[in-house]
C-alpha cells in the first residue's frame, strides 16, 4: 500500500439515495488495479492443484478479534439514520395528496441493507408493512398477500420483492400481476424494495416502468471511513485508531489528523473498490482483517512513538492484498454458475426450492452448494442459502464472466 | 533463368547456401508452430467466452503466418531470387502440384480462403455434408469439429467450393437453439404459448438479452409448437433443449395439454 493524502474535501453525505442512473461504483487505484490485473495473468499460468492435494488451511491467526471484541469495534450497521434518510429524499411524495407515481421502487445489491432500512422505515412511520408471500403461495399464484390502499393515502412498504417470484415456470405469474396492480395504482401508494439482481431479472419478465427507481449511493472510500469510525466509536469516550498492521498506516484518519505523524493507507480505498460500494459486503471484509496486534514489534514501537496520545488503544488492519477472500475454485464450470446464479437472483433461496429452480439432480445442487459453502463463497442460515458476502465480488465476477446476467450496480 | 531450360538450374547449390540459417529458419518455424497449436488452445481453455474464442481463432491465422515469414526467408536461401526464377519457380510448383496433388492443393487453398472469409472460426457449431459439430481446430488442409457423441470429424476445407456450410453462432455466442413439442389440436394454443415463453423465460441457462419466440403451427396430426431461445452458451445447447423439453412438458401436463400419440407420418412437403 503506498501513502496518500488524507482528503479533506467537506464529507458527502453517509446516505444518500440517487436516481439508479447515477449510482457510481467506486474505482479502485491504479496500483490496485495493474497489481490485481498481474495477478490475474499469473494464476493463468500457474498449474492447478487438484483439491485432494491443496494444503490443509490452519485458521490458527492468534491476532483474529473474538466475536465479543468484533462486536464492539464493528458491530452490525443499524438502519435507523438510514430510514431517516430515505424519509428525507420521498419528502416530496410522501406528503403529496396525489401522487403522479403510486410506487416508488428503491433498488439494492445483495447485502446493501435496503430490506432493513425499508423495515426501519416502516417501523419508523408506522406504515404497513407487507410481508412476503411464501415460496408455496409464489408457485400458487396465491394474492391473498397483495396489500391494500392504505387509509388516508399512507403508503405501505414492501421490503423484499425478490420473494415475490421464483424463476420457475409456475413462479413468474405472481408478481407480474402485483406489479401490474402496483404499477397502476390499484394497490395504492407503496414503497418497494427490491434486489438489484432480482431486479435485472424482472425487467426481463415485466415489461412495464416504474418511473420512481432510487438506490442508495455506493460507500465510496470517506463513507467508508465515517461509517467504520462511527461503528467502532459508538459507545467509547476515547476514540480507537485503526492502524496497518504492516506498516503502521492509518486505516481510518485519527482525530486531529493534522496534528498527527503518520501516513495514511490505501487501505479504504482498494475494499470500496473491491466491494463495489456495498456497505455489508465491505463491513465483511473490515471484520476479516482486524487484528490485535501488529505485524511486528517495530511496527508496534513506532506506532506507539508517533501516536497522537498514549491513552488511546490502538485496532490493527491486515493490509488488502493479505486478506484471504474466497475464490472459484479452479475447475468450477457449469454447476457452480447456475446455482450461484440463482441464489443471487432470488437474494437467497431455502435447498428444497433451489432444488425445484435448478435443472439439476437435487444431490447435484445439495454437493455444488456444499463446495461452495466450503470455499466459503455459499452461506446458509435458517436453512436459506445466499452467496456469502466475502464471496460476493469473486461470485460476480465469475458470473459475468461466463455471460450470465448481472445486476447494474 | 541462367541461360537454361533445366528447372533445377534456378536453384543455388546447396553447398552455397548456409545451411546453418535454412536449419534455424526451420527449425524456429516448427518450433512457433508447435508453441502456437499446443500453447493458445491450452491459455483458451482457461478463459470463458469471447477471450476464449478469440485465441482459438488466432490459432490458424498465426499458423498460416509463421509458414508464410517461413517461406519468404527461406527462398534468398535456395534460389537467386530474381523476378524470373521466382515465376518458374512457382509456375513448376504450380504445374507439378496441379496435377498430382490438385485436391490436397485445393484444400489448401480453401483453408487460406477459410481463413480470410471465416465460414467457421473454431468454438462454432457447424453442419456440413449433414454432420453437426463444434469446430475444434481449423488446420492447413482440414477443420476438424467434434460432434455432441465426442465423435471427431475431419472435414477438408474442399468443402468450402460445393457444400452448404450451416453455422448456427458464427463466431459468436449467440446461437439458437429449437425445442419441439407436439399437441394435441384440442387446446387454448394462447396459454400454451404463452405457459411456453414462461418456460424458456425460467430456465437457468437462457441468454435473456435475446429473444424468445414461440412459433405456432397447426399439422394435420396436431399443433406443432416451435420455442426458440438462446443459451448463454453455444456448449449448453444440449442441456438447454433438454431443460425446455423437461420443464415444457411439465407446464403442459399441468395445463391439461395432451400430447400427439400416434406415429405422425407427415405428407411430402410438410
Amino acid at each position: 500500500m503506498t501513502a496518500t493524502t488524507v482528503s479533506t474535501r467537506e464529507a458527502p453525505p453517509l446516505w444518500d439515495y440517487v436516481p439508479v442512473a447515477d449510482y457510481s461504483v467506486p474505482a479502485a487505484p491504479i496500483a490496485h488495479t495493474v497489481k490485481k490485473g498481474l495477478a490475474a495473468f499469473w494464476q493463468v499460468f500457474r498449474r492447478e492443484q487438484p483439491a485432494s492435494e491443496a494444503p490443509f488451511k490452519l485458521a490458527t491467526d492468534l491476532r483474529t478479534l473474538s466475536e465479543r471484541q468484533l462486536a464492539r469495534v464493528a458491530p452490525a450497521p443499524t438502519w435507523d439514520a438510514a430510514a431517516a434518510a430515505l424519509h428525507a429524499a420521498l419528502d416530496e411524495w410522501l406528503t403529496q395528496e396525489e401522487a403522479a407515481a403510486p410506487v416508488v421502487l428503491l433498488v439494492g445489491p445483495p447485502y446493501s441493507g435496503h430490506a432493513g432500512i425499508l423495515r426501519a422505515l416502516a417501523e419508523r412511520q408506522g406504515q404497513g408493512l407487507v410481508e412476503p408471500p411464501s415460496p408455496e403461495q409464489v408457485l400458487a399464484g396465491d394474492e391473498s398477500w397483495f396489500p391494500q390502499p392504505q387509509d388516508a393515502g399512507a403508503p405501505w412498504v414492501f421490503p423484499a420483492l425478490e420473494r415475490a417470484y421464483l424463476r420457475h415456470a409456475a413462479g413468474i405469474g405472481l408478481v407480474r400481476r402485483f406489479l401490474d396492480r402496483a404499477s397502476s395504482g390499484a394497490l395504492g401508494r407503496g414503497i418497494i424494495g427490491c434486489d438489484s439482481w432480482a431486479w435485472a431479472y424482472l425487467q426481463h419478465i415485466w415489461h412495464g416502468r416504474l418511473s420512481v427507481t432510487l438506490v442508495l449511493q455506493a460507500f465510496d472510500q470517506r463513507r467508508l471511513a465515517q461509517i467504520f469510525d462511527e461503528l467502532a466509536n459508538r459507545s467509547r469516550r476515547q476514540p480507537l485508531l485503526f492502524r496497518q498492521t504492516s506498516n503502521g498506516h492509518y486505516v481510518l484518519p485519527p482525530p486531529d489528523r493534522d496534528a498527527v505523524a503518520g501516513e495514511t493507507s490505501q487501505f479504504l480505498d482498494v475494499l470500496a473498490a473491491r466491494s463495489r460500494g456495498i456497505l455489508g459486503v465491505a463491513w465483511a471484509f473490515w471484520r476479516a482483517g482486524l487484528r490485535t496486534e501488529p505485524d511486528d514489534e517495530d511496527v508496534a514501537a513506532a506506532a506507539t512513538e508517533d501516536a497522537p496520545s498514549s491513552r488511546l488503544r490502538t485496532m490493527w488492519v491486515r493490509p488488502w492484498d493479505k486478506l484471504q477472500s474466497p475464490e472459484l475454485p479452479p475447475q468450477s464450470g457449469g454447476d457452480e454458475a447456475v446455482v450461484l446464479h440463482a441464489l443471487l437472483l432470488h437474494n437467497g433461496l431455502p435447498v428444497d426450492v433451489l432444488q425445484q429452480c435448478l435443472p439439476l439432480a437435487p444431490n447435484q445442487v445439495m454437493e455444488t452448494l456444499l463446495r461452495l459453502e466450503e470455499v466459503g463463497l455459499a452461506t446458509h442460515q435458517d436453512a436459506v442459502w445466499r452467496v456469502s458476502a466475502l464471496g460476493y465480488p469473486a461470485a460476480r465476477q465469475f458470473l459475468q464472466a461466463g455471460g450470465y446476467l448481472t445486476d447494474t450496480l | 533463368m541462367n541461360g537454361t531450360n533445366d528447372i533445377t538450374g534456378i536453384l543455388k547449390n546447396l553447398a552455397q547456401a548456409d545451411l546453418v540459417q535454412i536449419g534455424l529458419i526451420i527449425g524456429g518455424a516448427v518450433l512457433l508452430l508447435f508453441l502456437v497449436q499446443r500453447v493458445l488452445p491450452w491459455l483458451a481453455g482457461k478463459f470463458f467466452g469471447r477471450i476464449h474464442f478469440l485465441l482459438l481463432t488466432l490459432v490458424p491465422v498465426l499458423r498460416l503466418a509463421i509458414i508464410l515469414i517461413g517461406f519468404v526467408l527461406l527462398i534468398p536461401y535456395l534460389i537467386e531470387p530474381t523476378f524470373e526464377n521466382l515465376v518458374a519457380l512457382l509456375g513448376a510448383l504450380g504445374l507439378a502440384l496441379g496435377f498430382a496433388l490438385k485436391d490436397y492443393v485445393s484444400s489448401l487453398i480453401a483453408g487460406i480462403v477459410a481463413l480470410y472469409e471465416m465460414p467457421y472460426h473454431p468454438g462454432d457449431w457447424i453442419k456440413v455434408d449433414g454432420v453437426y459439430g463444434e469446430v475444434r481446430a481449423i488446420k492447413m488442409r482440414v477443420a476438424e469439429i467434434v460432434t455432441p457423441d465426442d465423435t471427431v470429424v475431419i472435414i477438408p476445407h474442399l468443402k468450402l467450393w460445393d457444400q452448404l456450410i450451416f453455422n448456427a453462432n458464427d463466431g459468436g455466442q449467440n446461437l439458437q437453439c429449437v425445442t419441439d413439442f407436439y399437441l394435441h389440436p384440442h387446446h387454448d394454443a394462447a396459454q400454451v404459448k404463452h405457459a411456453l415463453h414462461d418456460v424458456a423465460l425460467t430456465s437457468a441457462f437462457l441468454q435473456l438479452e435475446q429473444p424468445v419466440r414461440v412459433i405456432v403451427v397447426d399439422k394435420p396430426w396436431g399443433t406443432h409448437y416451435r420455442l426458440r431461445a438462446y443459451p448463454i452458451d453455444p456448449r449448453q445447447q444440449f442441456d438447454f433443449v433438454t431443460d425446455l423439453t423437461v420443464r415444457g412438458k411439465a407446464a403442459l401436463v399441468a395445463l391439461g395439454v395432451t400430447f400427439t400419440t400416434a406415429p405422425a407420418i407427415p405428407a411430402p412437403g410438410d
